[in-house]
Parts: structure tokens; sequence; C-alpha cells
């Protein structure tokens, strides 16, 4: 009888395009899942979680609170595709991608193709208006990651809709997500999608959910006030650039005992530190539940 | 019968040399001269075959009915040539295109040779004649520094060079008769030693003996001097552009029926590209509008291309942004035409897209986004907060293949420059390395050292010592393993990145291109509340902060009144003078945010994700 029902159930799955999701069952009826094809995201223990990567073919997604790493677990795994020789493609929805820290987090940015959507500015204060210069927003940007997956020229696609309002992305068609899934089906790449809850991800695609495990890791601060005088004391001209810049810790206290650099390495931003959760439909054999931490360093 | 038209180069100096140049410097004719003596001939016949821009051959049969018998024709020919400005023509009809070149370079005016007699007028021509068939580069070069044309000498006036060079030279100059190749011009020097004077000596040699001592390029020069054609007349193809217009009966309005028309156009174009291995590197369209106005658009191709259906889509997609203001009743397309695309595939790379797809694929995201959202970004030399540029997105600019460009999974760092003696790193252990921009998404510019009694700019301090867990080995004190990475160099064959070690992530941003105003309450000099009328950033109270990172630059753009300093330098156009303070909110967030000096106002300017 649980032989006719899984069957049957086999049978549905498959119908709906969805047999992504079958487990075979080996012997003594433990499932036997192959592993396969995968795009590493450059992160070790994330790569052992998900069983290699993200899978091939799917879409996936990575999603968490502002500041808890879900746009540097991004960029890590767009350098590790151009480190792979691979092309990527940022639709960045609200045009708020910054090349310098992708620079910084290893992306050739020549392999990167950024399609810029619409500022994220103040130009639509009110709810209403800016509500629908959102949804005007998220409708370019789905279409313009449709043709992108229609391209099949990227390794991966990435799709920033972090910044999106709920109820902007409550009114985006599913079957919006359901195209993404069908073009990207079959081909070798990767379709990731960075928002702040779940919204869409396929079958065989994984959701990454990110917490902020500390804040106190991100920030050090002494509690000591700050010098009132500041002086500048490091410059640089580099290539001509100009530029002047300042931490202003140490102002003050010049000359200072040894002691003097312990304090200023305490009032620094040292980057973020959260745990990342991997949530799937397939069962990879030997994958540890337990959560990843993830450290992002400035 | 076969004419032969032939401008003879001008005499120079006493006028020794009617036919040839004596000016070794002048290896070439004039080939505007050359072109108009093809046009002269093109009046006449189709079947035109333009060895050099001194010598044509065309095809006469079947002018006689037009302009009479054979003298007629030679009349005509080189009245048309004086007509169109040419000068003294030698004319040359005869039954073998080479009897009629040799005739036309021998005698001035207008000769006929009849069916039959073409030995007899060949026999008394000099050998010196058979350069005509050789280029002009060929014949200066020859008789240079000589006054007897390279007969009767003890030297040999003839320049041995190998064959290869003189073909190479024939198609430079734009021979295109490959069936009629040119012999060696060095045996010539050797029938000149033999005491071969006349063409009729030549041609009375016995063919085997010839053969047994100068081999095949002997005959074949004896069957020039026979007269006797080395292979039929192949025409010259013009050098028509690469251009198709279409007239329509009514005017069109709209890109749908209009694609048709462009496809109808595209499609015999792109066939001419791939019958002569060309490609389009530049696309325009010109549209005659209703209004008796040109709608133009240009297209530059980033990789040469010959597919119709692309070519019609890039049109097509470029006119969504840019449509004809009226209908059109003219459509004109022009390609500038390259040489076809050789693409070497490897099986150890990964294989880079074709540009056509690219090409399509960005045209159609700017048709959507707009033609400056699109591209790779790209850092530039300043330290403008924030500063990139967009640039096009080139698919034939990368090298496929892994470990290019900074992505390598290793050391993605700039390589910097030692510090120079006297200073030294305030890292405490460490022997380099120390970037004085405390940003988090340090960027690619050089650092700056600083002394010891200062020490104010650390990037990455010294982490206490942690105890990594089962879950978080790999990624355990990552700002420590990458200095080690940087300073020490990598072993071979050991990669990173790839599984066998883990590289820790670096904290990225998320800037507000437009910074957003702010409300901050300062307390001894420090933010303790950030507030925002923005909505989606609720702000409030500071849970800790770091800061300020003092940044200016470009004083010489910062304007007298703060207020339109602040805007302008909002916008990139003015000087920044500003303190900068990481905080993080009790909202979860951390921010940037930054006090415009000039102004006083407060931004927020990204957010640390």
């Amino acid at each position: 009888m649980p032989a006719a029902c899984r069957a049957d159930v086999e049978a549905l799955l498959r119908s709906k395009k969805l047999d992504r999701t079958l487990v075979p069952m080996g012997t003594a009826g433990v499932p036997c899942v192959e592993l396969q094809e995968a795009a590493k995201t450059g992160l070790f223990e994330l790569d052992q979680q998900l069983g290699g990567g993200f899978p091939l073919g799917q879409m996936s997604e990575i999603v968490g609170s502002r500041s808890s790493g879900r746009t540097s677990l991004l960029m890590a795994v767009l350098a590790a595709a151009t480190s792979r020789g691979e092309m990527v493609a940022l639709v960045d929805t609200f045009d708020l991608f910054d090349p310098e820290s992708a620079a910084a987090a290893g992306i050739d940015l020549q392999r990167m193709l950024w399609v810029r959507g619409e500022p994220c500015a103040p130009a639509f204060p009110q709810m209403a208006a800016r509500l629908a210069g959102a949804d005007r927003a998220i409708a370019r940007a789905l279409k313009a990651a449709n043709l992108i997956l229609q391209a099949g020229v990227f390794g991966v696609m990435a799709l920033d809709l972090a910044d999106a309002p709920p109820q902007a992305l409550r009114r985006v068609p599913q079957t919006s997500w359901l195209r993404f899934q069908r073009v990207l089906q079959g081909q070798e790449a990767v379709g990731v999608i960075l928002g702040n809850a779940p919204m869409s991800r396929s079958a065989g695609g994984v959701s990454i959910s990110l917490r902020p495990r500390d804040l106190g890791f991100g920030i050090r601060d002494s509690g000591d006030p700050p010098s009132p005088a500041f002086a500048l004391r490091a410059s640089s001209g580099h290539g001509g650039a100009s530029g002047i810049r300042d931490s202003g810790a140490s102002l003050g206290s010049p000359g200072s005992s040894p002691a003097s650099g312990i304090w200023d390495s305490k009032r620094v931003f040292r980057g973020l530190d959260s745990d990342v959760r991997v949530a799937r439909a397939r069962l990879v054999p030997g994958a540890d539940a337990s959560p990843v931490r993830l450290r992002a360093s400035a | 019968m076969f004419a032969c038209l032939y401008k003879p180069d001008q005499p120079r100096g006493n006028g020794v040399r009617p036919h040839f140049s004596s000016d070794a410097e002048k290896t070439g004719s004039d080939p505007i001269s050359g072109s108009r003596l093809l046009d002269v001939a093109r009046l006449f016949s189709p079947r035109v075959d333009a060895r050099s821009d001194t010598v044509i051959t065309l095809e006469v049969d079947g002018l006689t009915r037009l302009f009479g018998d054979d003298k007629a024709i030679g009349d005509r020919l080189r009245r048309a040539a004086a007509d169109a400005g040419l000068g003294p023509v030698h004319v040359a009809i005869a039954a073998t295109r080479t009897t009629a070149i040799l005739c036309a370079a021998a005698r001035a005016g207008v000769t006929v040779v009849p069916a039959g007699e073409e030995a007899a007028v060949l026999t008394p021509l000099p050998l010196r004649m058979l350069e005509v068939f050789l280029p002009n580069a060929e014949r200066t070069t020859s008789l240079s520094g000589t006054g007897d044309w390279g007969l009767g000498t003890g030297k040999s006036n003839f320049q041995s060079r190998p064959p290869r060079a003189s073909s190479r030279s024939r198609e430079s100059r734009g021979i295109t008769n490959p069936q009629s190749p040119i012999p060696n011009p060095s045996f010539l020097s050797v029938l000149s030693r033999w005491g071969i004077r006349t063409l009729g000596q030549l041609a009375a040699l016995p063919a085997v003996e010839l053969s047994e001592r100068i081999g095949q390029e002997g005959l074949a020069w004896q069957r020039l001097a026979r007269g006797e054609d080395a292979g039929p007349l192949v025409p010259t193809r013009e050098d028509d552009p690469f251009e198709a217009t279409a007239e329509l009966e009514w005017p069109i309005e709209g890109l749908e029926p209009l694609s048709f028309v462009l496809g109808g156009l595209l499609d015999p174009l792109c066939q001419r590209l791939e019958r002569r291995d060309r490609g389009a590197a530049a696309l325009h369209l010109h549209l005659r509008l209703v209004t008796k106005d040109t709608h133009t658009r240009s297209l530059q191709l980033p990789a040469p291309m010959r597919d119709a259906k692309v070519l019609r889509t890039l049109l097509l997609l470029d006119l969504e942004s840019h449509q004809p203001p009226a209908g059109v009743d003219r459509v004109t397309v022009a390609i500038d035409p390259t040489p076809g695309r050789i693409v070497q595939e490897s099986l150890l790379t990964r294989a880079l897209p074709a540009p056509e797809q690219v090409s399509t694929l960005l045209a159609r995201l700017g048709a959507l986004m707009g033609d400056t959202r699109c591209g790779s970004p790209a850092l530039v030399d300043s330290h403008r907060p924030g500063a990139f540029e967009l640039v096009p997105f080139r698919v034939g600019e990368l090298s496929s293949g892994r470990g290019q460009g900074t992505g390598t999974g290793d050391c993605h760092a700039p390589m910097w420059p030692d510090p120079e003696p006297g200073w030294t790193p305030a890292i405490p252990g460490e022997s380099r390395i120390l970037l004085a921009t405390p940003k988090i998404g340090a960027r690619h510019a050089a650092p700056i050292f600083v002394r010891d009694e200062s020490r104010p700019c650390v990037c990455f301090p010294n982490p206490a010592p942690q105890i990594p867990t089962p879950a978080c080995h790999a990624v355990a004190d990552v700002t420590t393993d990458r200095r080690r990475r940087l300073a020490t160099p990598k072993p071979p064959g050991m990669k990173t990145g790839e599984g066998g070690e883990s590289r820790s992530p670096s904290a990225c941003l998320r800037r507000f291109r437009l910074p957003i105003p702010a409300r901050v309450l300062i307390d001894h000099n420090r933010p303790i509340v950030v507030n925002t009328d923005r909505p989606g950033l609720s702000g409030g109270r500071v849970h800790a902060c770091a800061g300020p990172w003092r940044t200016s630059g470009e004083w010489w753009k910062l304007s007298a009144t703060p207020s339109a300093s602040g805007k302008e330098a909002l916008r990139g156009l003015a000087g920044w003078n500003r303190d900068e303070w990481d905080v993080a909110l009790d909202d979860g967030g951390i921010y940037r945010v930054f006090e415009d000096r000039e102004s006083g106002r407060w931004f927020i300017e990204a957010t640390v994700d």
C-alpha cells in the first residue's frame, strides 16, 4: 500500500514536472541521491552543506534581513563563478550595487554584466507613488532577468530584490517565477534571487537564509569619546587622484603609548557575522543540517 | 576576339623608353587612371579582365553589330578613353588575349590582328615585350639602371626572385586572374643570355629541349611568345558596396512591417558577406521619410557578424528606442565589411558565448532598461566615495579560461609596493600590507603606510584568537589568512576557492546612488540617533558606531556656498569633505552615514550587507 501511494505521488509530481524532487529509493529503503552538478560558492563549508554548491539549472535564493551578509554571500558566489572563467550577470533592481565592494570581494568585473535598475532614491516619497515606482522597477528587473536567462550565456544570473517592498513583491505573478524555472532548466547556469524573505526557487534549488549573530562583532567601540580636534595625518596621491582620509581615532594623542594601538583597533568596523541555514527539497546524504557561520570581513 | 587597352607610362628623362617607366622609384601606376580605364572597358563589355592598372582586356565578341568591324571597335575604345581624360591609349584587337596585350604594349594607336596571323605579328617583337605580363614593380625593378632594356648585356638585368614574391605582389595590386599565373621572370634573363632577342626566336625553340633546360617556366614564356592564352578570361568582379535599397510602393509605419523589409534587404547582403568571408563591422540604416527627411541610425557591432536575423534584430531593437518620426518610403541598409572572425575553440577551457548572442542580449536590455544602464562596472582612479564607471560589456576582450583578471580565486588584492624605510606597518607581526582606507570593500588603490607614532588607520585589525568550531573552522580568522596569503607566495598547484581551501567573503555595501538625507543626534561628538524620512529605512538609536573617518578631495571644485556645494557633491560634480561613520542601529542594520562638512548635513550613504 505505501508503495502504491508513493507511485501515485511520483506520477503526480511527474505530471506537474516536479519530478526533480523525487528521491530514488535504494536498498533497505534508504534514499540514495546522486550528487548533481553544482556551481561552487567558493565557501567550503557552505559547499559541503549544499552538496557541492548551487545546483545547475535551478533557481535558488539567498534571503536575509538587512546587514545579515546576504549581499556579501552573493558577491562571493559571483566571485567564485568569475574565477572559474564564467560570465555572470547581476540584475540590480534598485541600483544599489557597489562595484568597489565587488572588486574587493574578488569579482572579475570584466566578466560581469551589470543591469542597473531605477535608482533607489527618495524620488517617490509618498507610499502610493513609491509602490508604483517599485512595481515598475521590479517588472523591468524581471523582464531583464528573463532575457538574460533566455540568452543562456551566463554562468550565474543574480536578481537583487533585497530592498523591494513586500507589497510590491506580493504583486509579482507566480508565472514569472515559473517562467524562470522553465527557462533555466537544462542550462549549465544558476539563477540566484536575493531577497528579504523566501519568495521563489525551483524544486531542485536551495534557499539559503542568513541571520545575523551579533552586531557586537561587526562594530566595536571603546566607549571613549573621540578627540574633538581632528588633524589630517595620512594623505595619499594615487596616480593623480586626490583624496585625504583620516580616521581621527588617534588624533589627540600623538606619540601615544603602544597601548593606543589597541585602543585604535577597537574603533574599526570588522565585518559581519551570520548564521547560514540551507533549506532544500532534495536530500543530500551526509549533509549536516547545522548552520554554517559566515564571517564577512571588512 | 579580345581587345586590350594599354595605357603606357609617361616617358621620363630623355624619352628613351616610350613604353616602360625608367623611374625605379615609380613602383606602381596611377590607380585612379587604372580605375578609369576599367570603367571605359566596362562601357563596352561586362567581361573585363583587369590584369593591372595599365593593362585591361575585354571580350568584344558581338560588338560588331553595334560598332562595325574590329577597326571601328578599336577606334571607339580609343576615343572613349580619350573622352575619359586618359590621354593616348594603345588598343589592340586579336583572337587571343596574349596577342592583344603584346600588340597593345608594342604599338601605339589601334592594332587589329586578323585571326591566324598572330605568329606573324608577334615574331618581330622584342623579348622585353613579355615584361608587360609582369607587375609594374617587377618591371621597373628588373630594368632599373640599364639602358638596353635587359637585352644584349653580359650581366642579367632580370632579378631572380621567387615566384611567390611575384604572386604576392600581384595580389597586392589587385590582379584578379588566378588562372593565368605569371612565369618566373628570372628565366627571361636566361633567355637573353642565350641570345634570344625576339618573340619569334623564343617561339621557334624546340619545346622539349627548352623544357629540359629551364623547365615548365620556359614553356610558359614560350606560350606567351606564341600568343597562346594560359586560360580563359575571368571577368573582374565589381567592387560593389554592401548596400541594398528598397523603394516602397506606399509608406509604412511601425516596426513590424519594417522588419520584413529589413529581412529582405539583409538576407542577400549577408549571403554576399559569407561568400566573400566578410563580416559586418558597422550597420547603417537610412530611412527616407515621407517628410523628405532621412532618419539615420548606425550600429557599431562589437564583433564581425553576418547573421541576417541577428542584424535585423539589432536594428529593430535600436529602432524601438529611436523610432522614425514619420512614415518610411525608402529603406537603405549599408554594411561596413571587415574580414571574418576566426575562433579557435579549446577543449580545456569554457567557451565564451558568441558575440551575436551577447550583442542581441545587450540590445534587448538596452531597449528595456536604457542604453546607459547595462555594461560592466569598472573602478576609476579616484578616492571619491562610490566612484565607478560603466563600460561596454565586451565578450571579445575576455580570454577564455580560468584565473583571469582579479578573480583568480587566490589573491584578488592589488600588489602593493613595499613601504619605504622608516615606515612600519601598524599591525604587529605583519611585514607589509596596511591599508589606510578603513572602508568595507577596500578599493584597489595605493595603500597608505603610516608611521608608528600615529598609527591611526588599521583596516585589518589583529583579531583575538578564536577557537574554531566544527561549523566555522574553514572560515575562522580569515583576516589573518588573507594577510598571510598576500604576504607569502602561494605554492604551485595550490587552489583556493574551489574546495580545498575556503576564502572569506568580503563585507559588501549596498550604496545609495543619491545619499539619503538623515537627521542625526550628536552626543559627545558621536551620533546616538539616526532618523530619516525615507520609507523602508526606519532608523533608530545607535547601538554601536565607529569613526569618524574624514575624507576630502577635489577641494578645488568646492563651491563657495556650503549648500550648493553639498548638493553638487552628492551628484559627484564637486569636491567632497566629510566625516564618515559606520553605525549599527537598533533596527538591526549597519549603515554608513556621513556629515557633509561644507553644509553640516547628514546623509545615509550605504548599508553594510
